[in-house]
């Protein structure tokens, strides 16, 4: 799963890739923020926070949203050449209705 | 293929602080389950990518039931056995005015009522900044630098019964007053602690000990002898004399780099926050232009 923050993916923490099935969790943070955390190997983990609209009062929280794509990308592996654009905001390209995330943070070894 | 559980308490508004109000799990993560008397209890390994976190959802259903709302979380977890997909279990979320309640059929006729969500989390954290909940907060008087973001860092192990959580705190920026007793922090002012007892997440704590990663620097008058305090009131800023609270550690002398002191008697209460405090008179006022401190807390559940 491909991610990407918008600032040109060639310095560390601009993209993230990681393999579908160390995802760990999903939560939402606030209102218009929600993390997605990565297993490691050792006490260290992997995050992105996704920022994205407030819905929360009309449809719901994004962390659904959110949590239903991924679930979709880990399980979309042989059909996509073992790489899926999650949120690429260097080239405006979402995986399925996820176009309402507006920015993303990584943080490595949190 | 992997299914992807999602449950969602009544309200889905904030997480990432120990009691996440919504969550998306893969079912391999599961643990086990535990009844209550008119509640199932759900483990998840890995929280938030911790080899050692835990999540727990807590179904509430009717008296009686809780085999069966095993048997449904089983269905779940074993459902799209060919594809893997993403499975609501328990939706609670009816603030989500479109959408409501919505309950995994499985779960039809248990009378299940409420999704409660929490999380132990390990290795690292990060901090709560302003927050006076977890035991991970700092104030806005302690982040290391006035142009940065330079944040108290905080780890967490837990082997056994013991719990070990480290804080790491970076001086630069901050201000270490020429008055012993007084609390070091941002000039700017904003609440000075960095840490917060929370037997809970803590254990009951043992042993304290603080010890010089990197020596603190200034452009002038470097203050090197540093105390720790503890004290019932988190609003506590830099100046502020706080000689008549808790002294925790009193270093008694100037930091040595790579030395590590250790408290001797006092270790602060429950709901103590702790305070770096200078533990000397120099010769005025020192801006600390570097400078980092490990303080371990030891506790026992």
């Amino acid at each position: 799963m491909y991610f990407a923050d918008g600032n040109g993916a060639n310095l560390t923490t601009e993209a993230y890739v990681a393999e579908a099935g160390m995802i760990a969790s999903i939560v939402p943070v606030t209102t218009t923020t929600t993390a997605v955390y990565f297993n490691k190997t050792d006490e260290s983990k992997d995050k992105i926070v996704f920022t994205h609209d407030n819905t929360t009062n009309a449809t719901g929280h994004r962390v659904i949203d959110i949590a239903k794509a991924l679930a979709e990308c880990s399980n979309a592996g042989p059909h996509v050449n073992g790489m899926t654009d999650v949120v690429d905001l260097d080239n405006s390209i979402f995986y399925g209705n996820l176009s309402f995330i507006t920015g993303l943070a990584v943080t490595l070894d949190v | 293929m992997e299914n992807y559980l999602y449950f969602a308490e009544a309200d889905v508004e904030t997480g990432d602080d120990g009691s996440s109000e919504a969550l998306c799990v893969p079912a391999s993560s599961f643990i086990g389950a535990d009844p209550g008397a008119t509640t199932t209890t759900l483990r998840f390994k890995n929280a938030m990518g911790d080899n050692a976190g835990v999540h727990t959802v807590v179904l509430t259903h009717t008296a009686a039931k809780n085999k069966e709302v095993m048997r449904g979380v089983m269905a779940c977890i074993n459902a799209h056995p060919n594809k893997g997909g993403f499975i609501v279990v328990a939706n609670a979320n009816a603030a989500a005015l479109t959408t409501g309640t919505e309950y995994n059929a499985v779960f039809n006729g248990l009378g299940l009522s409420t999704v409660a969500i929490t999380e132990v989390e390990t290795g690292g954290i990060t901090g709560a900044s302003g927050g006076t909940t977890l035991s991970t907060s700092y104030g806005a008087g302690m982040i290391g630098a006035t142009t940065g973001a330079t944040l108290p860092a905080y780890t967490r192990s837990k082997v056994g019964n013991e719990i070990i959580t480290s804080v790491v705190v970076d001086l630069t920026g901050m201000t270490n007053k020429n008055d012993d007793g007084d609390v070091i922090g941002l000039a700017a002012g904003g609440a000075a602690y960095f840490f917060k007892y929370v037997a809970a997440e803590t254990g009951t704590i043992y042993k304290i000990e603080m010890s010089c990663l990197e020596l603190p620097t200034a452009s002038s008058n470097v203050g090197l002898d540093i105390d720790l305090f503890s004290n019932s009131n988190a609003a506590r800023a830099f100046d502020f004399d706080i000689s008549g609270a808790t002294q925790v550690i009193a270093a008694g002398a100037d930091m040595v780099l790579g030395d590590t002191l250790q408290n001797i008697a006092d270790h602060g209460v429950p709901n103590d926050v702790y305070y770096l405090v200078t533990g000397g008179t120099h010769t005025g006022d020192s801006i600390h232009t570097g400078g980092r401190i490990l303080i371990k807390f030891y506790g026992q559940i």
